[in-house]
């Protein structure tokens, strides 16, 4: 039987999804400068393989006119090279003719993937800084609203340090001794149970990020931003989407599997 | 860094990526250089509308197989399923079997940014899936470069690695599952019979009788021949001629291997293909890159060089070939007579030749043991179709217009081995023969028949085994002695014996895979090289010298220091 870990309304450690990226709900999305074969779209296209590079190094950035004021609560970021280059990154937003920060400067020590949550900013404008040289590459930025879930986590769940699925071979020689050995990192795999979801929850909640999962679209993931703000993990599903069932009269559960990278 | 460094380190993290090297236009449509109007090119050839101003250039199209911990800030589709090498594979005869990838890839959509130069610009929506585009606008992908990187991601996501070259054949469209399949080959692939002939078909033809006293002679097309003399054959008849002079072929010997004939009107000249005096470097490489159409860039001339000076100094090569006949079949006739490997050696992107030949004394020769051959890896063989008791060698052809039958060469020589034809020990003859149309000095010939019959008097040991790539230190063709308890010596003692790598295969995942074949010649081994004048005696020379060089020996035929002189055989 399961047991409850953590209790509902303790929500720095309910579990937080970012799926929602208002970069692709923008009129228009316009960078600094590019390097060629490296334009802005591929940071904010979900692919983890294709990045954005800026045409110089030092400070650029990439502004995001919605059109209409629209409402953010986190920023999210992975697959970039600034613990390398010794850079760094924020957002901002414009407020009348100031341009403001929405969270503070981040200088990464890892390419570990980060999400800052923030209270709710809407604005019009948006823009995201960066400071490096060299030129700074980045796969991957996320901000909008986040979703959070009614509970925390439930037993049996491995968070995403504990969850690699990597494929580890060791050779042996003739004699028996061990010669060498290999690590094909592969991610991580995980399932997330979600349980005693209200039922006003999951229909405003699950069914319009059910749209997101279904697709294979990403999602920037964080189980327990209380004690482990740096467990961040960039999911996507695995297998096909869950039904969700009805749990007691009045809640929902369902478990989603999903792969994702933590470096 | 580096891939040394990274191969040696436990629980190092193997990658493969594959390179496509596509043909790319370095112009910018529209711009002056370029010329075109209309629909914006992709960029490439079949796509461009202004072809005769195509700037040839290169782009690299890039896939890994999936792993976390991809290089940042390059564009490298994971969409790498795997990679099938079968490697180039020395054969006893000489002439590797040829080297052959398979690679698969798993086709996706994509938006086109990267891939497209104009996608900004271009309107209406984007179809298709990035493999289906990608074939489409580049249907002339044959012979282009594609690169194999094998290696490990150090820990600082750089990716450290060793480069494989082959050359494309074709790439096959997406199955109905969107799996994509690349074949391609190495450079050898070039000399096979069907694309490369030696000499190349003439086009000439009689344009008049030609009497069987006539010094001159006519044809209706001289493109097919060297304007400063050579060799053609008509119906059988060799002539020798001199010079060019409007379309007749001046300054003609007749009949150089057969008395003089008449001709009619309308036979076909075919140039003749001959060689005088020349050393194997110069023959194989004329054959490789004038009639192989191999670019020079692919060639270890210095190598090459190298063999030829240190084993294969004495050996001039001598003939004709009158009929046009295919490059492979050339090749192995001559590697296999003159007793050299001709190999690609993907990692070097070079075509290797080596003489069948000891190690050097001062060449490191690699040491195997159970000791790091991976468990249940290894297979012995004993290859006893491989052994000879009897070598002959046919040489100087007294036509040259004939076939390479044995009727048609004036001289003979022959090794035996009675010994081993005797009750006592195989009890059977096994006879090899050659015919050769390029050698032509008796004591060549004798040599090469002997050194034949030395290293397959007994059947040679084949063995294959696998190492982790952390004690993975050799190459095809590297000498090395291996030690296992599969090949034990009369007291059941494992057995060190020298052998030749064959064949070296990088499975996935940080494991090679071997082939070796058991090496023997009369110095089993042990031997000196010719010193220079300035050598010192024995007991004052440097131990890199003694090694190297032979000395002479006292009556017991002991040196100096007590050791065991060399033997001169």
């Amino acid at each position: 039987m399961s047991s409850l870990i953590v209790q509902k309304g303790d929500n720095n450690k309910h579990l937080r999804f970012a799926y929602h990226n208002l970069m692709e709900e923008a009129v228009s999305v316009v960078a600094s400068s590019e390097s060629l074969d490296f334009p802005v779209e591929n940071s904010y296209d979900a692919n983890s393989y294709d990045f954005f590079k800026p045409g110089n190094v030092g400070e650029s950035y990439i502004e995001i006119d919605l059109g209409v004021s629209k409402g953010a609560d986190y920023f999210a970021f992975y697959g970039h090279n600034l613990h390398k280059t010794g850079g760094n990154i924020k957002l901002m937003y414009l407020a009348g003719d100031t341009w403001v920060d929405a969270t503070a400067l981040i200088s990464p020590v890892d390419s570990k993937p980060k999400i800052l949550f923030f209270d709710m900013i809407y604005a019009v404008k948006w823009r995201v800084i960066f400071n490096s040289t060299p030129v700074v590459s980045i796969s991957t930025i996320m901000f909008g609203r986040h979703l959070q879930s009614e509970t925390g986590v439930w037993s049996g769940f491995s968070s995403p340090y504990f969850a690699d699925s990597d494929k580890e071979m060791v050779n042996k020689s003739e004699v028996g001794a061990v010669v060498g050995s290999s690590i094909v990192y592969e991610g991580i795999s995980m399932s997330i149970p979600l349980k005693y979801l209200s039922r006003d929850w999951m229909y405003n909640n699950w069914i319009p990020f059910k749209e997101h999962f279904k697709k294979g679209k990403p999602f920037f993931f964080i189980w327990h931003n209380g004690l482990y703000p740096n467990e961040v993990a960039y999911c996507w599903k695995d297998g096909r989407t869950p039904k969700a069932k009805l749990q007691t009269y009045k809640h929902m559960q369902l478990t989603l599997k999903v792969r994702g990278l933590i470096e | 860094m580096s891939y040394e460094l990274e191969r040696k380190k436990w629980g190092r993290n193997p990658l493969q990526m594959v390179e496509l090297h596509l043909d790319y236009c370095g112009n910018v449509f529209g711009d002056s250089a370029c010329g075109a109007r209309g629909n914006q090119c992709y960029n490439t050839f079949f796509t461009c509308r202004s072809q005769s101003n195509f700037l040839k250039r290169e782009k690299v199209y890039k896939f890994a197989t999936a792993n976390s911990k991809l290089p940042n800030g390059e564009n490298i589709f994971p969409r790498l399923v795997s990679v099938d090498v079968v490697p180039a594979e020395i054969q006893s005869k000489g002439l590797a079997a040829r080297g052959m990838v398979s690679i698969y890839f798993d086709d996706f959509p994509h938006h086109d940014r990267g891939t497209d130069p104009y996608w900004k610009e271009r309107q209406g929506s984007k179809e298709g899936t990035f493999f289906g585009r990608l074939i489409a606008r580049n249907p002339y992908v044959k012979g282009r470069k594609i690169v194999i990187k094998q290696g490990f991601i150090d820990d600082d996501g750089a990716f450290q690695y060793r480069p494989h070259t082959y050359f494309i054949d074709r790439i096959e469209p997406p199955n109905s599952r969107g799996r994509v399949k690349i074949v391609a080959e190495d450079i050898l692939s070039a000399t096979s019979n069907k694309k490369a002939k030696a000499p190349l078909e003439s086009t000439g033809k009689l344009s008049e009788l030609l009497e069987i006293d006539a010094t001159e002679l006519e044809v209706d097309d001289t493109a097919s021949y060297p304007v400063g003399g050579g060799e053609v054959v008509i119906g059988g008849e060799v002539i020798k001629y001199t010079s060019i002079s409007g379309k007749k072929l001046t300054g003609l010997t007749r009949g150089t291997n057969r008395p003089a004939e008449e001709h009619d009107e309308g036979d076909s000249v075919q140039l003749v293909l001959t060689y005088k005096n020349k050393n194997v470097k110069e023959v194989i490489e004329d054959l490789v890159i004038f009639y192989g159409g191999v670019d020079p860039q692919y060639i270890d001339s210095q190598g090459w060089e190298n063999e030829r000076v240190t084993w294969l100094n004495d050996i001039k090569l001598s003939g004709s070939i009158v009929k046009p006949t295919g490059l492979q079949n050339i090749l192995a006739e001559i590697t296999e007579q003159i007793g050299v490997y001709l190999w690609w050696d993907d990692e070097s992107a070079k075509l290797r030749m080596k003489a069948i030949a000891p190690a050097l004394p001062t060449e490191s020769v690699a040491y195997v043991d159970d000791t790091n051959i991976l468990e249940n890896s290894i297979k012995v063989e004993s290859l006893e179709k491989e052994r000879l008791s009897e070598v002959v060698m046919n040489y100087i052809m007294r036509d040259v217009a004939e076939g390479d039958e044995d009727n048609n060469f004036k001289k003979k020589v022959i090794s035996l081995n009675p010994d081993a034809e005797h009750e006592f020990q195989y009890g059977e003859k096994k006879n090899k023969t050659f015919n050769s149309r390029f050698i032509q000095s008796d004591a060549v010939a004798d040599s090469l028949t002997q050194r034949v019959l030395e290293r397959f008097k007994d059947a040679p040991l084949q063995i294959t085994f696998k190492l982790d790539a952390s004690q993975a230190d050799i190459k095809t063709g590297d000498h090395l002695l291996i030690s296992t308890r599969l090949v034990q010596n009369i007291n059941g003692e494992a057995e060190a014996r020298r052998y030749i790598v064959m064949k070296s295969k990088l499975l996935k995942d940080g494991v090679w895979e071997y082939k070796a074949l058991e090496f023997k010649d009369a110095s089993n081994g042990d031997f000196g090289l010719f010193a220079e004048n300035i050598i010192l005696s024995y007991s004052d020379e440097s131990d890199e010298n003694r090694q190297k060089y032979a000395f002479y020996a006292d009556d017991e035929g002991l040196n100096s220091d007590g050791s065991e002189g060399i033997k001169y055989v």
